[in-house]
């Protein structure tokens, strides 16, 4: 399972390796500069998922609860 | 073409035949079930634009109907969604269900081809009636009344704000207009309430999981957006709806990560895509709103076919929460399929719905210069794609899990999934087919290397995420507290708080005889621990004060 788990992401970074590097080869329309950098997607969308866990992960041991309140 | 007239209206066409299911049986009762939606939909397209007939009513002049491009665009996807949702459905034999699904869908019909705001009003109302008799249909009888209660509030602010929007003119009219005045923040909160806004949402994710397995589906379809249908017409621009979008988004991303119950996920994804339209609603521009319009649609249809998926896990394995499902790709490979386009489309993958309609909002939203916007929104559609493209397939269906007897889905089921998934494909596949019901966004450039290399990355950067973190985002059996707790728990406290003395108070009576504790309330005047002991009172004595009680409070109400 730990196996397949990292071949995964292994095939995961090295598709996104590529992606980035094709995304050299294209015209980009930008709206606020940044944005229309080659690979900008890549590296924000990585650290938005990763702060949207971390920001649930931490939501969730201050408000998640045992009680059940789904009472129908 | 013909001329919009309330008497042959998609609407009328709807409710009538929810009238009449309780008198059909059998074959009749599901022709009808089905064939209701078909002729609304047709009556959909076949309406000539314009306003229809107006009438007089207590001096108001009421205009029924009235049909426009937003209208046959909502009227189109409220349509399909009632014809995918009957034909899931055709197996559940619920009558209440079925007639109250049909009201509920024409009800959301009358909404969008309003043509004034009392007529809206009306709709509104007999919308949230229909709603929740889905809701009850299932015996879900608190949830149901707190999903009532809910829409009652909100239906009382859209009167309040109508009746104080209308002046002494009586400008019912339906305009666009601005949070300028009490009535139009009144209006407006009415119609934030119904698209699920904080601090209100939580009454998406309490009821919509409580209906059936197939109830459900008319649920996510209709209200939410039928409100954002109201937000486009009345409050275009409106800035204040910028940063309600967002939170909504944001919260919907949150608690869907968090949450463990399929349907209630997908119900707290509802509140966050409606967030990615109200944003759109708020930045305003001819693009935006047709954007946001767009962005409906397509919710519509991959919400339909997601809740499809959760009601036929919970028709299989009893259970819809994902700590209990898993292992189950085998037995279930349509839905599974049907589970990923869904997915995917909601998470704007390329070649899918989800991704034309989502690019029309972030263009939108670029194009008006609303940087924080835009990153956010950016965010979040690589945070959705955590949820609904990796947590609901991997968790629900495809990791190793034992199973029990499985209840496989019946045709009419399978054809409704298969067929709101191949829609779902084709829109996406043919960008122009769904950017002409929004001429404004017909322009906007979907299937182009940039777009689509950005998409992929995104999805992709999300997915190398989510499987570095998948032990953060194992599914937990814990609830996550929301606003609702303000005033499905608060009030407990204080009751208790309250309670404790009294309690106190009745404790110490236990040593005084019952005689004594009569004889001094009536000397010394300690009258509340008389009134503590009122279950051993005479039944004279309790005549007497539940009369008198009467009497005073008639006496303050005359006051």
């Amino acid at each position: 399972m730990k196996l397949s788990k990292n071949t995964v992401l292994i095939a995961l970074v090295v598709f996104l390796a590529l992606l980035a590097f094709a995304d050299f080869f294209v015209e980009h329309h930008g709206f606020f500069g940044i944005d229309g950098t080659p690979g900008f997607a890549a590296w924000f969308g990585f650290g938005a998922a990763a702060v949207g866990i971390l920001a649930a992960h931490g939501f969730g041991r201050v408000a998640r609860r045992k009680e059940d309140r789904r009472d129908d | 073409m013909i001329d919009p007239s309330i008497w042959i209206s998609p609407a009328s066409v709807l409710i009538v035949a929810g009238l009449l299911v309780p008198f059909l049986r059998g074959r009749g009762q599901d022709v009808l079930f089905l064939g209701a939606p078909i002729v609304a939909l047709a009556l959909v397209w076949a309406m000539a634009p314009g306003a229809g007939t107006s009438f007089s009513w207590l001096g108001l002049s009421l205009t029924p109907l009235a049909a426009d491009g937003i209208a046959r665009l909502f009227g189109t996807a409220f349509a399909v969604a009632a014809l995918a949702g009957a034909l899931f459905g055709l197996g559940q034999k619920n009558v209440t269900e079925r007639a109250a699904a049909l009201v509920y869908a024409g009800a959301a019909q009358g909404v969008v081809f309003a043509g004034d705001l009392v007529t809206l009003f009306v709709f509104w109302e007999v919308m949230a009636i229909g709603s929740t008799l889905v809701i009850w249909s299932n015996g879900a009888e608190k949830a149901g009344f707190r999903y009532a209660l809910m829409h009652i509030f909100g239906g009382v602010l859209l009167f309040a704000g109508i009746v104080a929007s209308a002046g002494a003119a009586g400008d019912i009219t339906i305009r666009p207009m601005r949070a300028d005045s009490v009535g139009h923040w009144l209006l407006l909160a009415g119609l934030l309430v119904n698209a699920g806004a904080p601090p209100v949402s939580a009454w998406v994710s309490d009821a919509y999981p409580k209906a059936s397995w197939s109830g459900a589906v008319f649920l996510s379809a209709f209200t939410t957006k039928a409100a954002v249908a109201m937000l486009i017409r009345l409050f275009p621009g409106e800035p204040i709806l910028v940063v309600i979008g967002l939170i909504m988004a944001v919260y919907g991303l949150l608690y869907a990560l968090l949450e463990n119950d399929l349907r209630r996920l997908l119900s707290y994804s509802i509140v966050g895509q409606v967030g990615f339209m109200v944003v759109a609603v708020g930045i305003g521009t001819p693009l935006a709103l047709a954007a946001a319009a767009l962005h409906a649609f397509a919710h519509i249809l991959y919400k339909a076919l997601l809740m499809m998926t959760a009601g036929t896990l919970l028709r299989a394995t009893g259970t819809s929460r994902l700590t209990g499902l898993g292992g189950l790709a085998r037995a279930l490979p349509l839905t599974l399929a049907a589970m990923v386009v869904g997915g995917l489309s909601l998470s704007a993958m390329p070649l899918t719905a989800g991704f034309v309609s989502k690019s029309a909002i972030q263009l939108a939203v670029g194009e008006s210069g609303s940087a924080v916007a835009w990153f956010a929104l950016t965010a979040i559609s690589a945070g959705s794609f955590l949820y609904a493209g990796l947590k609901l397939p991997w968790f629900a269906m495809l990791r190793p899990a034992k199973h029990g007897e499985v209840v496989a889905p019946d045709l009419p089921m399978k054809l409704a999934m298969a067929g709101l998934s191949i829609a779902i494909l084709v829109f996406g596949c043919f960008p122009t087919l769904i950017l002409s019901l929004a001429p404004a966004a017909a322009n906007v450039p979907v299937l182009t290397g940039d777009h689509i290399l950005f998409q992929l990355q995104l999805l992709v950067a999300s997915a190398i995420c989510f499987f570095l973190f998948l032990k953060l985002l194992q599914p937990d059996a814990r609830i996550t507290i929301d606003c609702d707790w303000l005033w499905r728990i608060l009030p407990y406290y204080f009751i208790e708080t309250a309670r404790r003395p009294l309690s106190a108070l009745a404790g110490l009576t236990r040593f005084v005889p019952e005689e004594t504790v009569a004889r001094m309330a009536k000397i010394r005047g300690l009258w509340p621990l008389w009134a503590l002991q009122a279950g051993n009172w005479r039944t004279g004595d309790i005549a007497l004060a539940a009369t008198a009680l009467l009497g005073i409070g008639l006496l303050i109400a005359a006051l």
